[in-house]
């Protein structure tokens, strides 16, 4: 029997676990090099000591306590009535969204196939003015035609804006 | 419910936001009546501009219609650019006339070069307006002794004229 059987009550201990506890004692004492194994066998004969004997070395302490911690997880709290309505608010917000751009893309590729406003063409006198006076012609008749033009876009920019 | 938890102030300020947002996006369904009436009222300010440098010119108050013109050759943010385009070149159309009839040939030309600044137009969609400050850029290149500009600018004048009386008769024979 080993000094550190001594210090242990083993009466329920089967020889099996008796010999793997041994076996991870030792492993726990060494701590070679300052350094602690923290590998799952080490852990055990860990609590298996600080069962026994109510201590535990202080740094294998906190290496248990921290795998502890990592390992927990934070309880989640119940939402409020705040919390809940907020997130049915984001929600309508997104859905608007969605919905507004998916209105304003209908009505941009359907108004590409019917313009709002057509203006009118140039008529044929407007375009015998503008050859005759580019060929040395009167500059009052150009007047003239794009005058009786400039009648017909307007009222057609205020048809199509109604 | 734990109302000492509650975050007042900032969660006052976050929903209003987020309302306020929700609205912004419920005012975008009613764009299209919005530029409607811009536009109709837009057409509305031409007209009455127009009517206002035809008297003006009646009344041979020259820097009245140069003013209302110039107004007339502004932007307008709030009405589609394809509409707003013909409007100010035919302005600056009438600017360079009325600048030629007071002898200015040279603010004629700086005119007709704004006007074309806007826009020729292209082989599929020739520009009458661009043909017509052409046609009166010319006449100013003339009026300055540059011959050889001002037959560029007829030459090109007639190259759009031409586009533009083909479309017509295509129109006409359909």
């Amino acid at each position: 029997m080993t000094d550190f059987e001594d210090d242990l009550d083993l009466g329920d201990i089967s020889p099996e676990e008796r010999e793997e506890a041994a076996a991870l004692m030792a492993a726990l004492e060494r701590e070679h090099d300052g350094g602690l194994d923290t590998s799952e066998p080490l852990v055990t004969a860990s609590l298996l000591q600080y069962a026994r004997s109510s201590e535990l070395h202080q740094t294998t302490h906190d290496s248990v306590l921290a795998d502890i911690l990592k390992e927990a997880r934070r309880p989640e709290a119940e939402p409020t009535w705040w919390q809940g309505w907020s997130r049915w608010a984001g929600a309508w917000r997104w859905m608007t969204a969605v919905g507004a751009v998916a209105v304003v893309a209908f009505l941009v590729v359907g108004s590409g196939e019917h313009p709002v406003v057509q203006l009118p063409g140039p008529s044929i006198a407007l375009l015998q003015a503008q050859a005759s006076v580019a060929a040395g012609g009167d500059a009052n008749e150009l007047d003239a035609a794009m005058l009786h033009y400039r009648v017909e876009l307007l009222a057609s920019l205020e048809a199509g804006g109604q | 419910m734990n109302l000492l938890s509650f975050p007042r102030q900032a969660g006052l300020v976050r929903y209003a936001f987020l309302f306020l947002l929700c609205f912004t996006d419920l005012s975008a369904l009613s764009g299209c009546e919005q530029n409607d009436d811009a536009v109709t009222q837009w057409a509305a300010d031409v007209r009455a501009m127009q009517r206002r440098v035809g008297e003006a010119e009646r009344d041979e108050d020259f820097a009245r219609a140069e003013h209302e013109l110039r107004l007339l050759t502004g932007a307008r943010p709030s009405v589609d650019v394809a509409l707003v385009r013909p409007v100010q070149q035919d302005a600056y159309y009438q600017l360079a006339r009325l600048s030629l009839r007071q002898e200015q040939p040279g603010a004629a030309r700086g005119y007709a070069d704004e006007g074309l600044a806007l826009g020729r137009g292209s082989t599929q969609v020739p520009n009458v307006f661009a043909a017509s400050l052409l046609v009166v850029r010319g006449q100013a290149h003339e009026a300055l002794g540059a011959a050889q500009e001002a037959a560029q600018d007829y030459h090109e004048a007639l190259l759009i004229n031409e586009r533009l009386l083909d479309l017509a008769l295509e129109e006409d024979s359909l």
